[in-house]
């Protein structure tokens, strides 16, 4: 093979192998909103947030939440209270004790997840991630703007190590969730948290 | 063509240009400064009244924050004043910016008997925020508010009054003062010598 044909060779195979490349990465992130990040978001800021979303059997699983960055820290409570009757969760009540991590798992998002370790009234002391979405205030009454979802881990014997999304990211029956700018004091700490410390587990079934 | 420069239109357009820069640069530093901040959200404020005297309880109370560059919050899972409410997942937070304050306070499952009324409210939420310069702002969400299980038709609008037997119901009550502070009750129950109840307050200032 001549020193031009080989050239033309190596040419033609970067013609091929670019383009079929960049489908192929095309197709495989197909439909994926965002590339997952799990990072405290910089600059950092914080959530707020309270109201209602209708669990899988139908009834009202209420929260209220404030979560972010203050001070090299983290900040804020989540509570949670489910009124179903039957299954798993039903009459599960929620209550933070520690807020562990703010991370914002899409970047560039208006989506972030407020973690730390909670008791409960059912599984003893979980860890917990609570994923809210703010999309905007709400005309009235709160409902099909912002989302919210729920997922905890077990800590306490016998639930040690068992995850469960209590409710799948979905939108407000009622209420409001707010992303609040960042101001000076929402610095986050020097070395980010680990996801699975913080968080118990990772963020499968908890839907966007 | 030739062009030939004009020495004094040249010596005016650089004066013009450099006024022009250093526009932005003399609007930020006549930018006032806050002196007046306050911040505040309580979820529940109940002062009950009897022939022993006045009984205030407040649940989920971030307390007055004073200061620029601050965040309080306060929560709990259930909460309850004897003989009058019982909720959930109570609320607040409060945090102030160099030039905003913005609070915030919510309840859920609301069930006040006041004066042998019952008041009920799947989500009840206030929100109010004041930027330094301008008038302050505020709204409220209430979802699923029945008086003695009848649902009330929210309108939406500021100050929506209902009379109830000896007093009034006030839903998404605004308050600007006269320096543009807003204060939101989502819910203010008042019964005259019996009780006032505020159900998710919010307030901020900054002046």
């Amino acid at each position: 093979m001549t020193e031009q044909s080989r050239s033309r060779t190596v040419a033609r195979l970067i013609c091929i192998l670019v383009p079929g490349g960049l489908l192929l990465a095309v197709l495989m992130f197909k439909g994926t909103p965002a590339v997952k990040a799990h990072i405290v978001p910089s600059p950092c800021d914080f959530t707020t947030g309270g109201g209602f979303v209708i669990t899988d059997n139908g009834n009202h699983a209420n929260f209220g939440l404030v979560g972010g960055c203050k001070n090299g820290g983290f900040f804020g409570h989540v509570n949670f209270v489910d009124h179903d009757t039957t299954g798993s969760f039903a009459g599960l009540h929620v209550s933070s004790d520690t807020i562990d991590a703010y991370f914002e798992p899409f970047a560039g998002s208006n989506v972030r997840d407020i973690c730390g370790t909670a008791d409960t009234n059912l599984f003893g002391t979980v860890k917990f991630r609570a994923r809210t979405e703010d999309n905007g205030d709400p005309t009235s009454g709160g409902a099909g703007v912002d989302k919210f979802g729920l997922k905890i881990t077990g800590v306490s014997p016998p639930f040690t190590g068992g995850t469960a999304v209590v409710v799948s990211t979905r939108f407000l029956a009622g209420g409001d969730i707010e992303l609040h700018k960042p101001n000076p004091s929402t610095t986050g700490p020097s070395t980010p948290p680990s996801e699975f410390t913080a968080c118990g587990s990772d963020d499968s079934g908890l839907g966007l | 063509m030739h062009w030939k420069l004009n020495r004094p239109a040249l010596i005016a357009g650089a004066i013009l240009l450099v006024g022009f820069l250093a526009w932005p640069m003399r609007g930020l530093a006549q930018t006032t400064s806050a002196s007046t901040i306050t911040g505040q959200g309580t979820a529940v404020q109940a002062s009950v009244y009897s022939i022993l005297g006045t009984v205030t309880t407040a649940l989920a109370d971030t307390g007055v924050i004073g200061t620029t560059n601050v965040a309080q919050d306060a929560g709990q899972v259930t909460g309850s004043v004897a003989s009058l409410l019982n909720a959930d997942v109570l609320s607040s937070s409060t945090y102030s910016y160099a030039d905003e304050v913005d609070s915030l306070s919510s309840v859920g499952d609301l069930n006040l008997i006041v004066a042998g009324v019952s008041i009920t409210a799947n989500s009840v939420v206030a929100e109010a925020s004041q930027a330094l310069g301008a008038m302050g702002t505020g709204s409220s969400y209430v979802d699923g508010l029945a008086i003695n299980g009848t649902p009330v038709a929210l309108t939406g609008a500021a100050n929506q009054t209902i009379w109830i037997p000896g007093g009034q119901i006030a839903i998404n009550e605004r308050t600007i003062s006269s320096t543009g502070a807003a204060v939101v009750n989502a819910l203010h129950v008042t019964v005259t010598g019996v009780a006032d109840v505020v159900v998710a307050m919010a307030k901020a200032g900054i002046s």
